[in-house]
């Protein structure tokens, strides 16, 4: 499936029924998310609380101190900013299992402008200690965090981007959640792609394969932000010497800066682009239109690709 | 329960009245960091809430949640006095002291301490999910929050009581410590709330005023049926027992000098034994 929004909701329900602790708490944003269809089928276990995000988070908070297991459902840019420190001291200073689902996140969000796009959710989430971040690339891999989130019994953040596109996860019969994986293997270059930035990397990845000079391309694809699975990423950089990773959301302080960081301290001799939204505010649009203005669309990508590979020729 | 409190009793809360307020001294002197103000303030309310509300021997005990979290000296005392906390704690080593236990500000790792808290505004909101959670469970626990009325300024007190209003949670009590003074001056200066009575009333919550110092008038509050969420509107002063101090603004133990630590003891010594800080209106 891939319609994130619709995925966490059906995820939501099935898992309700199985799990008579979790429950669903939302702010003004039921039917807007689809999360109030968890309510019709169990009311008592669903709490609106009107448009106040600060409240919704520490409602949570008593909710997940006496066992609970809250799941915080509303827009991303509101959960994460307006209660961040909500989220910071109520959840995770206490440590607390909850997820956070942030909805209708990254620049894709579109047309409603720059005020509804969450650029920062990923960057402001990985900093908090004791929070799980996941990005998930289409409905199946939103289902597959869902469930990891729960089973990890820690707080997490799941970042719900809008659109609606192919799924890239056949089904998830039979497989459990992988923080990152190998989505294609390479030789090249190392592209690092995360959430639904995926679909977009494998076009990239697509178009300089079947270029007159033709570019061997690894996607490694992140799912979890946080903790960062370097492991992997370090083996193909270390194979490649030749990075680019991509991601919706502000460069600064983003998971592309993380990456080089943490490859320093693998000792890890790459050239590194970081394909990002350079640290401006978004506005209406497709998320096409978007993806193409403010530098993130596949041909931003193969872009990178081919500077990297340079860069790397020329050293 | 009976709502009068015979003088056995009334003589035996006065003296931990006295003795909390001793144990605050100690402690924000060995720290050398904490609020004296605040923390005096909420005492009587405090002891209240432990001697007859909060059972330390029941598994479905209430829940408290102290939302103005640098009151914690007070509230780590009674809870020392209540057997929450050993009674050989040293404050000197665990009181805001590097791998102490005892955090500047509530933390939940303290035995006890139900809510981490510290951060003004937010609390009143985790005890609206601990009533959530406590319905959901199918327990008719009580759910208490001391607030301060400077705390009031902040907005999501507000979301938080509308909630409370909206699903009917009335097992919850807020008590306000309104002692008149906040961070930068007087409330009525710094951000003037004219009618906390009329204000927490519109928004749908039953609303009761008494003496925060009166152990006989706390009872009576807090044992006053309601059906819907119940706020208690306690007056208190600023320093209470401090005599020239009362009333004026907070006393931080960064500012203290050993000498004044020392006329605080005295001051605090010749009030109880003249009766103060408690008379009682039984």
């Amino acid at each position: 499936m891939g319609n994130l929004r619709a995925a966490a909701v059906e995820t939501l329900i099935n898992l309700g029924k199985e799990d008579p602790c979790i429950v669903v708490l939302t702010a003004d944003l039921g039917l807007v998310t689809g999360v109030s269809a968890f309510g019709d089928i169990y009311p008592k276990r669903y709490f609106d609380v009107g448009i106040a995000e600060q409240n919704l988070v520490s409602v949570a908070a008593g909710l997940a101190l006496e066992g609970w297991k809250p799941f915080i459902c509303t827009f991303a840019v509101f959960v994460t900013m307006r209660a961040f420190e909500q989220i910071r001291s109520h959840l995770a200073y206490q440590n607390l299992a909850a997820c956070i689902l942030g909805f209708h996140a990254g620049i894709s969000a579109g047309a409603n402008g720059a005020t509804h796009q969450s650029l920062e959710d990923l960057n402001l989430m990985r900093i908090i200690p004791n929070m799980r971040v996941y990005a998930p690339c289409d409905g199946v891999d939103v289902s597959l965090a869902i469930k990891h989130s729960i089973s990890e019994n820690s707080l997490s953040y799941i970042r719900l981007s809008k659109p609606k596109w192919k799924p890239i996860i056949a089904n998830d019969k039979g497989k459990s959640f992988q923080p990152t994986w190998v989505e294609r293997v390479g030789t090249d270059v190392t592209l690092i792609s995360t959430g639904i930035m995926l679909l977009e990397c494998i076009k990239a990845a697509e178009k300089c394969n079947n270029s007159k000079q033709s570019i061997s391309v690894e996607i490694i694809h992140i799912s979890q932000v946080n903790p960062l699975d370097i492991f992997l990423i370090a083996k193909s950089a270390k194979k490649t010497g030749a990075v680019v990773t991509v991601e919706e959301g502000l460069k600064n302080g983003g998971i592309g800066e993380a990456i080089c960081a943490q490859l320093q301290q693998f000792n890890v001799k790459a050239k590194i682009e970081n394909v990002a939204i350079n640290n401006v505010f978004g506005e209406s649009g497709s998320a096409c239109d978007l993806f193409d203005k403010y530098g993130i669309s596949s041909s931003h990508i193969e872009t990178a690709i081919r500077r990297v590979i340079n860069l790397r020729t020329a050293k | 329960m009976n709502k009068n409190l015979n003088s056995v009793t009334l003589k035996k809360l006065n003296y931990l009245a006295y003795k909390v307020r001793l144990d605050c001294v100690d402690m924000i002197e060995c720290a050398h960091s904490g609020h004296i103000g605040a923390s005096f303030s909420a005492v009587e309310i405090l002891i209240m809430l432990y001697e007859f509300f909060i059972d330390r021997m029941n598994p479905d005990r209430a829940r408290f949640c102290l939302s103005k979290g640098h009151a914690a000296p007070a509230l780590y005392s009674v809870l020392k006095h209540y057997q929450f906390l050993p009674q050989n704690i040293s404050w000197k080593k665990e009181f805001r002291c590097i791998n102490g236990l005892l955090q500047g500000h509530p933390s939940i790792e303290i035995p006890g301490i139900d809510v981490s808290s510290g951060s003004l505004g937010m609390c009143l909101s985790v005890c609206v999910g601990l009533a959530l959670a406590a319905r959901l469970n199918g327990s008719v626990r009580n759910i208490y929050a001391l607030i301060g009325d400077g705390e009031l300024n902040e907005g999501q007190i507000w979301e938080s009581v509308m909630a409370a209003s909206k699903f009917t949670l009335d097992r919850i009590t807020a008590i306000v410590d309104r002692n008149g003074s906040q961070g930068s001056g007087y409330c009525t200066e710094v951000m003037p709330l004219t009618n906390i009575y009329q204000a927490f009333n519109a928004f749908g919550w039953e609303v009761l005023e008494c003496n925060g110092h009166d152990f006989c008038e706390l009872l009576d509050a807090l044992t006053k049926p309601h059906s819907k969420p119940l706020v208690i509107i306690a007056s208190t002063i600023k320093n209470k027992g401090l005599s020239n101090y009362e009333n004026k603004l907070e006393l931080y133990g960064e500012k203290l000098s050993k000498q004044q630590f020392s006329d605080f003891r005295k001051k605090l010594l010749r009030g109880f034994k003249n009766g103060e800080p408690q008379s009682c209106s039984c």
